[in-house]
């Protein structure tokens, strides 16, 4: 009985040499550097639908698409598109990242101080989700409908609406 | 039984005496050395400079250093490389290399994860003549939706065995 724990002793001593020959491990380091560019956006120029003459009668709209056409409906008596422009947009931020544009509201009102016009179904150049070019840039425009009522009182009717965008 | 005895005995005198007579003897030795496998890890493996966008996406460093991503863009590629090691042991002995599952790198308070380590070689990885071995590790790094900046760092283990 009093043999067995030497003999124990003398088999761990023979393990452990051969273990250590057997394997052997190393550690490496593992790094990376996130940076951040900001999505940034910047106003080109502002929405204008041009100058209008309602119906006396009729309510109407004037559509003005992302590319610059413009359409008249409804009970519009004349339209002159002399400055008429959809709203132009540049973004920049990670090259060929994808990003989303979205509106603060669908429906905004002018205002020539007494009466209001709405502005109702904007619509982006490319949609609502795009991508950044290679240089990380890209350019949207963006076109509404401006809804004028019968008898809609002249004057100058101006407001604001707000383009958000962000990564997706 | 004693008769039997007798004679066996002088059986193996007769026997020894004509080897004695006729031999020069010998000695044949063999010494048995044991070499330890050791690895050692020439470079890091480097991801580079990222950005990151808003939705996950990963950047995957191959074993021989080439690169790829998706969702995210690589704004510096300058220090991109697989992990290079190095290997020392019993010539010509086969041996198997034990990389992680997944480790996890901190920039101090944000964590990314980093997976599918690989490397380079056959299946069956064997020393040549000298004894010496080489092989690259490559992983995917795991980039976050929105991953915030900073360096971020850790470490991880590969082992080597003879087998």
């Amino acid at each position: 009985m009093s043999r067995r724990p030497i003999f124990r002793l003398l088999a761990l001593a023979l393990l452990l040499p051969a273990s250590t020959a057997f394997a052997d491990t190393a550690s490496t380091s593992a790094t990376v550097r996130i940076e951040r560019y900001a999505l940034q956006l910047t106003k080109v120029r502002d929405i204008d639908f041009g100058s209008a003459t309602p119906s006396v009668l009729q309510n109407g709209y004037i559509t003005l698409s992302p590319t610059g056409l413009h359409q008249v409906n409804g009970g519009i008596a004349a339209y002159d598109p002399t400055g008429a422009q959809p709203a132009q947009y540049t973004v920049s931020g990670v090259p060929s990242a994808p990003f989303a544009v979205m509106f603060s509201a669908p429906t905004i009102y002018l205002s020539n101080g007494t009466q209001t016009l709405m502005i109702s179904d904007f619509v982006i150049e490319n949609g609502p989700t795009q991508v950044l070019g290679l240089d990380g840039t890209a350019q949207f425009r963006v076109g509404a409908n401006l809804y004028v009522g019968a008898a809609q009182m002249p004057g100058t009717y101006t407001g604001t609406f707000s383009v958000t965008v962000a990564y997706n | 039984m004693q008769k039997l005895k007798f004679l066996f005995a002088i059986g193996l005198l007769a026997l020894s005496a004509n080897a004695a007579a006729q031999s020069a003897s010998s000695t044949v030795t063999v010494e048995v050395e044991s070499r330890a496998i050791t690895l050692t890890n020439n470079t890091g493996l480097n991801f580079g400079t990222i950005l990151p966008y808003g939705s996950a996406g990963y950047v995957f460093v191959a074993n021989n250093g080439t690169y790829s991503t998706s969702n995210a863009y690589i704004s510096n590629a300058t220090g991109i490389t697989a992990s290079t090691w190095s290997v020392q042991g019993i010539p010509g002995a086969p041996y198997a290399v034990t990389l992680p599952t997944s480790v996890v790198i901190s920039n101090g308070t944000e964590t990314m994860t980093v997976s599918n380590f690989n490397r380079s070689g056959a299946v069956q990885l064997y020393l040549d003549a000298a004894g010496g071995g080489a092989f690259g590790v490559g992983a995917r790094l795991n980039v976050g939706a929105n991953q915030p900046a900073g360096t971020y760092a850790g470490s991880f283990n590969v082992t080597v065995s003879y087998n």
